[in-house]
């Protein structure tokens, strides 16, 4: 465990119980997230990316204490989440704040958006009195670019999806959290809106010191805000590295397929690797060998027998892929 | 004019439906579709809301036009139009000539005709647009048996075929599968399947990746790319996301408040946008390859389509706006390249 960093998730691991009907077959387990460890430092941002279905939500909530993790731990600042309790536990859970891809669901529909902050500051006990919570409002409000007009007073369906957003950002700032799970926060929102949530995110980010773990499915999001990136596929990271490594010299099969796969207004994009066939498979039809094997245009025989496990391949660079570590042992990364 | 029953082979496939004399050119030259100065204004709860104001538009025979705008400029309602399936209550001005046909003068027998047959449609939603109580089999027969006249069992063979087309993994197993058990990539393809059904001309897909992983995106992108060669169709292809209508479109339109404000060559558009619009969505756009310290944003958020401004509709976030943008709104002109342009100061004109 690495004491600079904020948050440290170890081995985690979460599994749920497949649905199952009044007659139908025995209930099975399935592993959203499999044995994932990472760290994210102070003023830091790591991206989590990866399909649906590969379990990036579900450890953001892990590492959020929103949810416990059938085995492992997260120690945030150096404390075990899950063993905290009452006042401590409170404390951190401050300090770790959520954006979601809904705003209008992650808002309450029938309160005004400055009285749902204040509500939260008074939950908490922040800022004294109900003066100083206002102003702390307003504080916020105007550092998300939603100062001056009368925004406090209206309802969440007054306000559009990246206005929406920004009070989401501004009740975490409020909150004077350190760490923030962004998970898909501009996905909904239109190109020009986006940029703004996402320029706003970074400009917090400087002024604050604060930290993302930030969950997105889009890879031109992610190079723009991230500086490193963890690349998920069936619950298990399968490369984690900087930013810059990841999108230069992708290591992972599955890291290069996703890269190859984004689409960009440049018609020839010099990363163009293999276009990926095939989908994701059902988690609870897990074999044998690497989870993506099935789809990987490299597979070797190993690939079918033997899981690889995450090894360290460089500076701050972790793969989990046979042919990776091994074009690397013997000199040179892969790409 | 009078319409021609075909029915005759190419390729070793029967084709067969209304159509023109000839089946490469039609009433319109090279056009295939061909909209003009096409208004819808639909009825809300605080007054109209012009969606579509005065756009004018063609889609030749085999092209692929993508049509990009953010969310509430109109797309969809344009796609609607084409199909005549806007609301009874919307008030309609312009013509949508497809084939040479009338769109909204047809019958509801020949629309019924033209809607599925001539025109197929997909969309955002995959799972959404399928039944989901019936087998994905039977759903694609069913189109085929009304369209085509053919027989249940000839129809489930076809059916395969096609399924094979959209490379559907095996797909002969899929025909007895609920649109619950397949993924959203298997839906959107069983979509393509039954829209190709009847070997349309005209494929609209209205953000037909949006809800797809990356990888999925990219495997529905060059399936439409390739279907569209073997096939000679021409695609309307909608989407917010300026990279995957750049990856496709031979011709990009650009959709703002209801109107189109930029129109050329997909090159064009990327490589010299004359509109200060266009110039702000590519910019705005992250793009993989390029990394800068801040995204540049449109200030502002979308205009609402309650009624028209007297300027221009991007006026108000507009960097380069002056005094005549506010009062006059700006027509469209076609510059020497060929690309069609509504602004009063388009961009690099001056050098």
């Amino acid at each position: 465990m690495n004491p600079a960093s904020l948050l440290t998730v170890t081995a985690v691991s979460r599994s749920f119980a497949s649905a199952r009907g009044l007659f139908g077959p025995k209930a099975r387990m399935i592993k959203a997230v499999d044995d994932v460890t990472f760290s994210i430092g102070r003023k830091e941002t790591l991206a989590l990316v990866g399909e649906s279905g590969s379990g990036k939500s579900t450890t953001g909530r892990i590492a959020l204490g929103l949810m416990k993790p059938t085995s492992g731990t997260v120690h945030y600042e150096n404390e075990d989440l899950f063993k905290l309790g009452g006042a401590a536990w409170r404390q951190s859970r401050r300090n770790m704040q959520m954006i979601f891809q809904d705003s209008a669901g992650a808002l309450d529909p029938r309160m005004p958006v400055g009285a749902q902050i204040e509500e939260v500051l008074s939950v908490y006990g922040l800022a004294g009195g109900k003066s100083a919570r206002h102003n702390r409002v307003v504080d916020a409000l105007d550092r998300v670019g939603l100062g001056g007009a009368s925004i406090e007073h209206r309802l969440p369906r007054e306000l559009s999806g990246g206005q929406r957003q920004r009070i989401a950002i501004a009740r975490a700032l409020a909150m004077q959290a350190k760490l923030i799970v962004c998970d898909e926060p501009v996905s909904a929102l239109d190109v020009s809106v986006q940029a703004q949530i996402v320029n706003l995110l970074m400009e917090m980010q400087q002024v604050f010191g604060l930290s993302y773990l930030f969950i997105s499915h889009d890879l031109r999001v992610v190079r723009h805000i991230s500086h490193r990136v963890a690349v998920m596929y069936l619950g298990r990271i399968v490369e984690i590295a900087s930013t810059a490594d990841i999108f230069k010299n992708p290591h992972h099969p599955y890291t290069q397929a996703l890269l190859a796969a984004v689409p960009t207004t440049r018609r020839h994009h010099p990363s163009a690797g293999p276009l990926l066939g095939g989908e994701l498979q059902d988690p609870a039809s897990a074999s044998s060998g690497c989870r993506f094997q099935g789809r990987c245009p490299f597979s070797r025989d190993i690939c079918r027998w033997v899981e690889p496990a995450l090894v360290e391949v460089g500076q701050g660079r972790q793969v989990a892929c046979h042919l990776a570590v091994r074009a690397d042992t013997e000199g040179g990364g892969r790409a | 004019m009078s319409l021609i029953e075909l029915s005759f082979e190419e390729n070793g496939r029967v084709l067969r439906g209304i159509a023109a004399p000839t089946p490469s050119a039609t009433p319109y030259g090279n056009d295939l579709l061909r909209i003009e100065n096409f208004s819808v204004r639909l009825p809300g709860r605080h007054g109209p809301i012009h969606a579509v104001r005065g756009i004018s538009l063609s889609v030749r025979v085999g092209e692929c036009l993508g049509i990009v705008g953010e969310s509430g400029c109109g797309k969809s309602t344009l796609c609607s139009a084409v199909l005549s399936l806007l609301p009874d209550n919307a008030q309609i001005e312009g013509q949508i000539h497809f084939n040479g046909l009338d769109v909204q003068r047809l019958s509801s027998e020949k629309l019924a005709r033209l809607r599925g047959r001539e025109i197929a449609m997909i969309f955002q939603d995959p799972m959404g647009s399928l039944n989901p109580v019936r087998r994905v089999g039977t759903q694609i027969a069913d189109k085929l048996m009304v369209h085509k006249g053919l027989s249940r069992t000839t129809a489930l063979a076809e059916a395969v075929r096609l399924l094979d087309l959209v490379r559907m993994p095996a797909a002969r197993g899929r025909l007895n599968d609920y649109p619950h058990e397949l993924s959203g990539g298997m839906c959107q393809r069983t979509m393509i399947a039954m829209a190709l059904s009847c070997q349309p001309k005209l494929l609209i897909a209205d953000e037909p990746t949006t809800a797809l992983d990356v990888t999925i995106q990219a495997q529905i992108l060059t399936l439409l790319s390739d279907l569209r060669r073997e096939l000679g169709m021409a695609i309307i292809l909608v989407s917010h996301d300026l990279g995957v209508i750049a990856q496709t479109s031979d011709r990009i339109a650009v959709m703002y408040s209801g109107e189109i404000v930029e129109e050329a060559a997909t090159e064009t558009v990327l490589d010299r946008p004359r509109h200060p619009y266009t110039r702000g969505l590519i910019d705005a756009s992250p793009d993989i390859n390029r990394v800068a310290d801040t995204l540049v944003t449109i200030p502002g958020s979308v205009a609402s389509l309650s009624e028209a401004p007297v300027g221009c509709a991007f006026e108000p976030r507009c960097q380069a706006a002056q005094h005549k943008c506010r009062k006059v709104a700006p027509h469209r002109t076609t510059t020497s390249s060929g690309a069609v342009i509504a602004c009063h100061f388009p961009l690099g004109m001056s050098e």
